[in-house]
């Protein structure tokens, strides 16, 4: 399974690339892809879907893993409005990777692959790998989003 | 309601209960704008009263306070952090060194408005390089006259042209003018989304004074402007220039009290001072010279108002001031207090633009830098709805982008 965070947006919006292949997004990371959709004035494939409203995805124990995760970590500013992507992220594989411990099957493609992140953050990336017990794969090779 | 302790309340999504909030957090949350009373919206007595609030709702409720929906899931001790930085910003712009009013016009400060445009001049000042403003403290050791010529001179003032236009235009004219000096001004506005249009914030903001933020390289003035139709034309304009000499003189001699009630400084002279050079920008003595050996009736306020763009109570308090009239002529020729002219039913005209909302309310200069950071991508499109509408606004962001030219 396949998850992109701002940057990688970015890096889809400024090439124009279409992708085939189905990625995921978290409500923060998707609220700031449809502003960044008007600011390059084209939209993202319908492949980069907003994960909390597929079908099987539990909200609940998202939200909750969002308010550890929001609470534990420093680097984000109210002040600003800046790092809540990253919360969203952090939460999202936690939540991810609670699904296949408990063996309940997300109906969504990709859920049987290993979970990888795309990012050029390296903050976002040393936080996954340590909540998650490196069990997550972060990559900056935006190349590969096709 | 699984195991919900007292002083808890739950969140629930897709009918599960999800995250167990703090009250107390709640309650200080919406308590950064007391003087708003949201506590008491009907969103927050229901989930007081029930236990539990919706996810959904919640976002939908914080869009309209304009409140980061993420602070209610905080817990106590992250949030104390929160409010003691915002509290410690506050409190840094707005000691004795750094704030100025006009003393008795309007008592409250609105915090929304404050750290609205805290977090303006901060990221102007954080993110840009700015160079000293050379009208900061010009008017220090200057008489009158001499602060009267720095002052026309500097902003590039031409008196005659001012005094031609009609009051409105005049305000406009001077704005104008101030703000291509590298002098923010931000007005009130309650339309384009640009402040929040929920109940009793009208009020609120209606007893909101002018106020002016130090900054030796772009100070910020703030005019309640739309927040308070009943001042009139002229006192807004004896606001503005009151607080430039404030700019000028580099006294900042306001405090906020920890009520947020705006205090003066027990300082003898200074009040006067301020008066003294606004009066001789707006009403020069010469002027009120020639009225000496005349008598002056209501009719010659009325037209001295009309010409020097300043209430009718200003012309009289300041003939009384020189001496040009008694104490019982002051008294027969003091006007009744400004009545504003009720608006005669709906009004229709065009909305504005909403960059002419926020150009209005964050200043030129604050507009530009926060423009200059959209076009170059080093403010990310959340941040700039923050600085602009105080919230995330993707409609009128979306339509703010086309009409900025993005």
């Amino acid at each position: 399974m396949k998850l992109l965070d701002s940057s990688a947006i970015s890096y889809i919006l400024e090439r124009n690339i279409s992708p085939k292949s189905e990625y995921f997004i978290t409500p923060d990371i998707a609220q700031e892809m449809e502003v960044a959709e008007l600011v390059y004035n084209r939209g993202v494939s319908k492949n980069i879907k907003n994960i909390t409203v597929q079908s099987g995805f539990d909200e609940a124990v998202y939200l909750n893993n969002y308010y550890s995760v929001l609470n534990k970590y420093s680097k984000r500013s109210f002040f600003n409005m800046s790092g809540f992507g990253d919360v969203s992220l952090v939460a999202l594989t936690i939540t991810l990777l609670q699904h296949e411990a408990q063996n309940t099957r997300l109906p969504l493609p990709g859920f049987d692959n290993d979970i990888l992140v795309y990012t050029n953050d390296d903050h976002l990336k040393s936080k996954i790998i340590s909540e998650t017990k490196n069990m997550v794969k972060v990559s900056n090779n935006f190349y590969e989003i096709q | 309601m699984g195991g919900l302790e007292p002083g808890n309340m739950w969140v629930k999504v897709d009918h599960k209960f999800a995250v167990k909030i703090h009250d107390d957090v709640i309650r200080d949350v919406l308590d950064i704008y007391p003087e708003e009373e949201l506590e008491k919206r009907r969103f927050f007595t229901d989930a007081f009263d029930n236990g539990y609030l919706s996810y959904v709702e919640l976002l939908k409720e914080c869009e309209s306070i304009q409140i980061p929906w993420q602070m209610f899931f905080l817990t106590p001790g992250n949030l104390k952090k929160q409010l003691d930085h915002i509290s410690k910003e506050r409190k840094f712009k707005f000691t004795a060194k750094f704030f100025s009013k006009r003393k008795g016009v309007g008592d409250i400060t609105s915090k929304r408005i404050i750290d609205r445009l805290i977090r303006l001049q901060n990221y102007v000042l954080q993110n840009f390089t700015l160079t000293p403003n050379n009208f900061c403290g010009a008017l220090k050791g200057k008489s009158y006259s001499e602060c009267v010529n720095v002052f026309l001179n500097y902003f590039e003032i031409d008196v005659f042209e001012f005094r031609s236009k009609k009051t409105d235009k005049a305000f406009d004219y001077l704005i104008g003018k101030i703000e291509t000096k590298s002098v923010n001004i931000s007005r009130g506005v309650l339309k384009g989304g640009v402040l929040p249009e929920v109940k009793n914030v009208n009020d609120v903001y209606k007893n909101t004074s002018g106020f002016v933020v130090r900054n030796e390289c772009l100070p910020f003035i703030f005019l309640p402007d739309d927040l308070n139709p009943d001042e009139a034309m002229g006192r807004r304009i004896y606001t503005l220039i009151y607080l430039l000499t404030c700019v000028g003189l580099d006294d900042y001699d306001f405090y906020l009290e920890n009520s947020f009630k705006a205090s003066a400084l027990k300082k003898k002279g200074g009040e006067a001072i301020k008066h003294g050079i606004t009066t001789a920008i707006l009403f020069p003595e010469e002027e009120t010279d020639l009225l000496r050996e005349a008598v002056v009736g209501a009719e010659d306020v009325a037209k001295l108002s009309a010409k020097f763009k300043i209430t009718p109570t200003a012309v009289v308090v300041t003939l009384k001031r020189r001496g040009v009239i008694t104490q019982e002529e002051y008294e027969e020729l003091l006007p009744p207090p400004f009545k504003p002219q009720k608006k005669t039913g709906e009004q229709h005209g065009q909305r504005p633009l909403i960059t002419t909302a926020v150009k209005k309310f964050c200043g030129s200069s604050a507009f530009s830098y926060v423009n200059a950071g959209i076009r170059s991508g080093s403010l990310k499109s959340i941040q700039a709805q923050y600085l602009i509408f105080g919230h995330v606004h993707k409609n009128q962001y979306k339509k703010y982008c086309f009409q900025i030219g993005l």
